[in-house]
């Protein structure tokens, strides 16, 4: 388990973050959202479903990328349709000057990032990572179940999971129980008071009954959370 | 005088603190609160219809001038407002478009005003189509005399260009910046061989909280006061949240965080302009800029 501690922002982002599950980026359509330790990042997929993890960020007016939409292979930004190619991020199409051919620098931040047992995981680091992100397969029959988004600190949320008997299997892997079901989660450092918990569970008897379970564990941590941590003012 | 200004961009200017009309049921003991520079406003009128202002029961030096009301935050007005010949011309209808909050820098807003390269994307159907995205090279000068940016020879095919034009047409526009909050265009009007002017005067509340006022100075045989109102709000409705989505929100006046394009050479003025009268307020400061596009961090 990774130690929170307090290393500069430029030497700690060297980990995988997983940060969603691969099924909620179709191939060639979705523009998601999504954060890793505070990094604003948008998730989409090439035409031949490799993702792409970008800085959330059109190069030109600092606008989110995730207004903007997928055409041609290229992640169109909403603002004024600059158009950056998948894989590269490279600045294929400026509409303003269409018979232009865009300077070969100009390109959206990327980040390193691989799907791994479903799930799509970034790389924040400045080098190159020296592993594949970790392995943590489904077991068989399980699938994701949904994502909880936590207020509360990474670390926080790892304590309070692990007071609620649930049990550390390295890298970002947690598991436990919704209820009577067994469950997986895989806990990520969105903001530093934003966690995010990937749930994964087997064929569940009744969805409603493990979606309320789900729920109620979000509660539970945030309660946890909240008890530890010195009173914050909530704003909504 | 209450305000600690230290802005240079800032020093002796005048900004805007709310249209006259919401002064006309104030009085000095119920004021018109309103928020500038992080602080809270009572403006009144008096009894000879000038316009009184006041910040932490500090008086400031204050007009009314096109329908709004006007303080100078550090009490040394630098010059007189700017010039605004058509509100005052016979024949054109002047509409306040009503207040509209936007979680931006003032700056931002002011910037997208003088865009013509997000029509076809933010504007579909009304300011701009695809395929016709280009924007033809236009002429960007300073007038010495005041110090305003006027950008000329801008032209831009519109499907929709104001609420009284039924089909498209090929739009002529004037832009103008007269301060860093406060900007006009002028456009091909539907009266044939005239042009309309539109005001927009950003109220800064605070570095990244606005409320922009926009003003029509139009000819306009057809519509309405109310159709043209919500024309505007459906364009503001388009821009505001593409304003509320920068990161980082400040605007960068220096620096290669943000890459512009032939198009942007007004935006480039303006930045440059900014830049040269040592604005701060709204703006990101260099060394956060150089930063920003080393890391990539979130601001």
């Amino acid at each position: 388990m990774t130690a929170a501690g307090a290393q500069s922002p430029a030497t700690d982002r060297g980990e995988w973050f997983p940060l969603l599950p691969g099924a909620e980026v179709a191939p060639a359509s979705d523009v998601v959202g999504a954060f890793a330790r505070g990094q604003e990042l948008v998730v989409w997929r090439a035409a031949d479903g490799t993702p792409q993890v970008w800085e959330n960020r059109c190069p030109h007016r600092s606008v989110r990328l995730t207004l903007g939409q997928v055409v041609d292979n290229r992640l169109s930004c909403a603002y004024h349709g600059w158009s950056y190619a998948a894989d590269s991020a490279r600045c294929e199409r400026i509409p303003a000057h269409p018979d232009r051919t865009p300077p070969a620098n100009l390109c959206a931040r990327t980040f390193t990032c691989a799907e791994r047992d479903g799930t799509v995981w970034a790389w924040l680091g400045a080098d190159a990572p020296a592993a594949e992100p970790p392995a943590h397969p489904l077991p068989p029959g399980w699938a994701p179940l949904r994502t909880l988004s936590l207020r509360c600190s990474a670390a926080m949320t790892r304590l309070a999971l692990a007071a609620l008997g649930w049990r550390h299997e390295g890298g970002a892997l947690w598991s436990g129980r919704l209820g009577d079901q067994p469950a997986q989660a895989l806990l990520l450092e969105a903001q530093s008071e934003l966690a995010m918990l990937h749930l994964r569970c087997g064929a569940a008897g009744a969805l409603r009954d493990v979606h309320a379970l789900a729920r109620q564990l979000r509660a539970d941590i945030e309660s946890q959370a909240g008890a530890a941590a010195p009173a914050t003012e909530v704003s909504s | 005088m209450s305000f600690a200004i230290q802005d240079p961009g800032l020093l002796g200017s005048w900004l805007v603190a709310g249209p006259l009309s919401a002064l006309r049921a104030a009085s000095a003991d119920r004021p018109f609160r309103t928020g500038l520079l992080g602080r809270e406003v009572a403006l009144w009128l008096s009894d000879d219809g000038a316009v009184r202002a006041e910040c932490d029961g500090a008086p400031l030096f204050a007009q009314g001038r096109y329908g709004f009301a006007w303080v100078c935050p550090d009490g040394r007005p630098a010059r007189e407002l700017f010039a605004f010949p058509e509100f005052d011309e016979p024949g054109r209808r002047i509409i306040d478009c009503g207040p509209v909050g936007v979680a931006t820098s003032g700056l931002r807003v002011v910037e997208n005003f003088l865009d013509m390269a997000h029509f076809p994307y933010v504007h579909a159907h009304y300011l701009g189509e695809l395929p016709h995205t280009e924007v033809t090279p236009y002429k960007v000068d300073i007038d010495a005399a005041t110090d305003e940016i006027w950008a000329t020879d801008c032209r831009f095919w519109q499907p929709r260009s104001s609420a009284a034009h039924a089909e498209g047409s090929d739009a002529a526009y004037v832009y103008r910046v007269m301060q860093p909050f406060c900007a006009m265009l002028y456009k091909s009007s539907s009266r044939a061989g005239e042009r309309d002017a539109i005001g927009l005067f950003v109220q800064p509340v605070d570095e990244t909280r606005v409320i922009a006022h926009t003003l029509l100075a139009y000819f306009d045989d057809t519509s309405s006061d109310a159709e043209l109102i919500a024309f505007q709000h459906t364009i503001f409705g388009q821009d505001k949240p593409i304003l509320e989505s920068h990161r980082p929100q400040l605007l960068p006046l220096e620096g290669r965080l943000e890459t512009p394009t032939r198009a942007d050479m007004l935006s480039v003025t303006y930045r440059r302009w900014l830049r040269e009268r040592g604005q701060q307020y709204g703006a990101l400061a260099a060394d956060r800029t150089a930063a920003l596009a080393a890391t990539g961090s979130a601001a």
